[in-house]
């Protein structure tokens, strides 16, 4: 059980443009803050693509692969504006990694995801301390506000 | 031109996968992740797509079978292959794959063994189908001269970009 951290380019990927690429809505949308997120995903291909669409949007992405990878990043001071988690991750699962990420007092936006839609996860995970919670892929039209939000 | 040849098979074949529901246009927002800095983004996801269903479909497989031979079933282990496998398909744009993960997780919630191992042959043939369209796909993209496009020289009814 290693706390497996990539901090760069999961998969070798070095991050989209930070003038951004939301061609769906006709132009190109970028934050204007200095953002952060954490992605904690145990599943190669979600989180490489969710990485990749926040980087896309100027956002400064970091992923793992393990709650604890993720209580342990926070708690050696990393702090992210947004931390999206998936559910079903090994070990200690998406709630319990919100939660201890709570205790730490880290106020981030927690936005739990999931491929499978269930109304007691969703309870879990928003008991826990999550804002939201998801049903995959992440999309644009799911990310710009909520980034817009941030930026504001 | 033999570069426009290979173009227009390049096309073809991407066309074919959304023309035959394998793919929907979350795989589009997956290409547009791609950049100059990165080019080949999109294979390198297809690649651990493929690496990581193959185990899930595997372990599914596995987890099922050993209901026959009386062997006790991590049943929670096979719920993880089963969202695993989902995650996935969903994160490339995968269409048919998931209808058929999700008959199968419907069943998983239920206690229904019997009726997730009547699903997983069409499960295995749908994922199977969508393996060798994409192993087929990227093996010709590297082809590609640079400056050359993928994208299908004439309008198309799911192009990257729209």
């Amino acid at each position: 059980m290693g706390a497996a951290v990539d901090h760069v380019t999961p998969m070798g990927m070095s991050g989209g443009s930070a003038e951004g690429n939301d061609k769906s809505e006709g132009q190109r949308f970028s934050c204007k803050s200095k953002l952060t997120a954490l992605v904690a995903d145990n599943g190669g291909v979600c989180r490489a693509i969710q990485t990749a669409l926040l980087r896309s949007y100027g956002v400064d992405t970091e992923a793992v692969e393990t709650g604890e990878a993720a209580v342990e990043l926070i708690a050696s001071g990393a702090t992210f504006n947004l931390i999206i988690i998936e559910m079903l991750l090994p070990f200690m699962n998406g709630p319990e990694t919100a939660k201890q990420i709570r205790a730490m007092g880290a106020e981030s936006k927690i936005l739990g995801i999931t491929a499978f839609f269930d109304e007691r996860d969703q309870q879990e995970f928003l008991a826990a301390g999550a804002d939201d919670f998801i049903e995959k892929p992440l999309s644009p039209e799911i990310v710009i506000p909520i980034i817009r939000e941030l930026d504001n | 031109m033999a570069g426009s040849s290979l173009q227009q098979q390049i096309a073809s074949m991407r066309q074919s996968l959304f023309d035959e529901g394998l793919l929907n246009e979350q795989f589009i927002e997956l290409e547009k992740l791609e950049d100059a800095s990165d080019p080949n983004f999109v294979k390198n996801v297809i690649n651990v797509f493929l690496t990581d269903s193959l185990k899930n479909v595997t372990g599914i497989e596995e987890s099922l079978l050993h209901l026959k031979a009386d062997e006790p079933l991590d049943i929670t282990e096979l719920g993880k292959f089963l969202h695993r496998l989902k995650s996935g398909c969903l994160g490339i744009g995968a269409k048919k794959v998931p209808i058929e993960v999700e008959k199968m997780l419907q069943c998983y919630e239920a206690g229904d063994m019997e009726g997730m191992k009547t699903i997983l042959p069409t499960m295995k043939q749908e994922y199977n189908i969508l393996e060798n369209k994409l192993e087929a796909y990227f093996e010709l993209l590297p082809h590609i001269e640079p400056g050359q496009s993928s994208d299908p020289p004439s309008k198309g009814s799911t192009s990257s970009g729209e």
